[in-house]
């Protein structure tokens, strides 16, 4: 059974879908880079040795 | 690392870019909604308001959810406040994606929708680099501030996108 949601999701032409599928994928990205650079390494011990 | 690979000139470059470059990106800001308002499109004008301030404001959360202290380097800048994500950075790559959106909406050109993109993503790399050459900002600050305005623009956008008159257009 297809959602409304999804239903909506699925009638927008490709070119549509592109910016919502680059936000989550940016989003994901910006958190995980958050976790490792921020809570991993909160000092930047593996950054400051390249600068 | 990095401090003991710094060229005079490229020093003398990036320390001017970091200079002008709140008034350059102010001055862009204040032209692209100007432009709007003279021409009456509301509805874009709240959307690239959104887009570049408002990742601006978005930046200052994240800065103090965060929390990150700045990097204890050789700086040649003075910064103040918290390092990540880079709020310098998130300033040009926002209004890089305004500069680029709204070219790429105004003309089907090829050539000024390219001219966009070659012109204003240098602009914004140009900017984190430089946060990172001077000592101001790690990396990942400036990293993250760019995946912050990419995604930032693509939500602005697919908001825009969500209208109903757009769905049946190729």
């Amino acid at each position: 059974m297809i959602s409304r949601l999804e239903l909506r999701w699925l009638r927008k032409p490709g070119w549509a879908r592109l910016p919502f599928s680059v936000t989550i994928l940016a989003t994901g990205l910006f958190f995980l880079l958050a976790h490792e650079a921020v809570i991993e390494h909160e000092h930047g011990a593996l950054e400051l040795y390249w600068m | 690392m990095l401090s003991t690979l710094r060229m005079e000139v490229l020093t003398s470059v990036l320390l001017w870019v970091n200079r002008v470059h709140d008034k350059v990106i102010a001055s862009l800001v204040i032209v692209i909604l100007a432009t709007q308002i003279y021409r009456r499109r509301w509805r874009q004008f709240c959307l690239l308001l959104i887009m570049g301030p408002g990742a601006m404001l978005l930046n200052l959360l994240a800065k103090n959810v965060f929390q990150r202290p700045r990097p204890q380097v050789d700086a040649l800048v003075s910064a103040h406040g918290y390092a990540f994500p880079s709020g310098h950075t998130i300033a040009a790559a926002a209004v890089a994606a305004m500069l680029i959106h709204l070219t790429w909406r105004e003309t089907t050109s090829s050539g000024w929708r390219g001219a966009s993109v070659v012109l204003a993503v240098p602009m914004a790399l140009v900017v984190g680099f430089g946060r990172v050459y001077l000592g101001a900002h790690y990396p990942s600050d400036v990293m993250a501030s760019l995946l912050e305005a990419v995604a930032w623009s693509c939500l602005c956008i697919a908001v825009d996108c969500d209208r109903p008159d757009l769905s049946r257009t190729p």
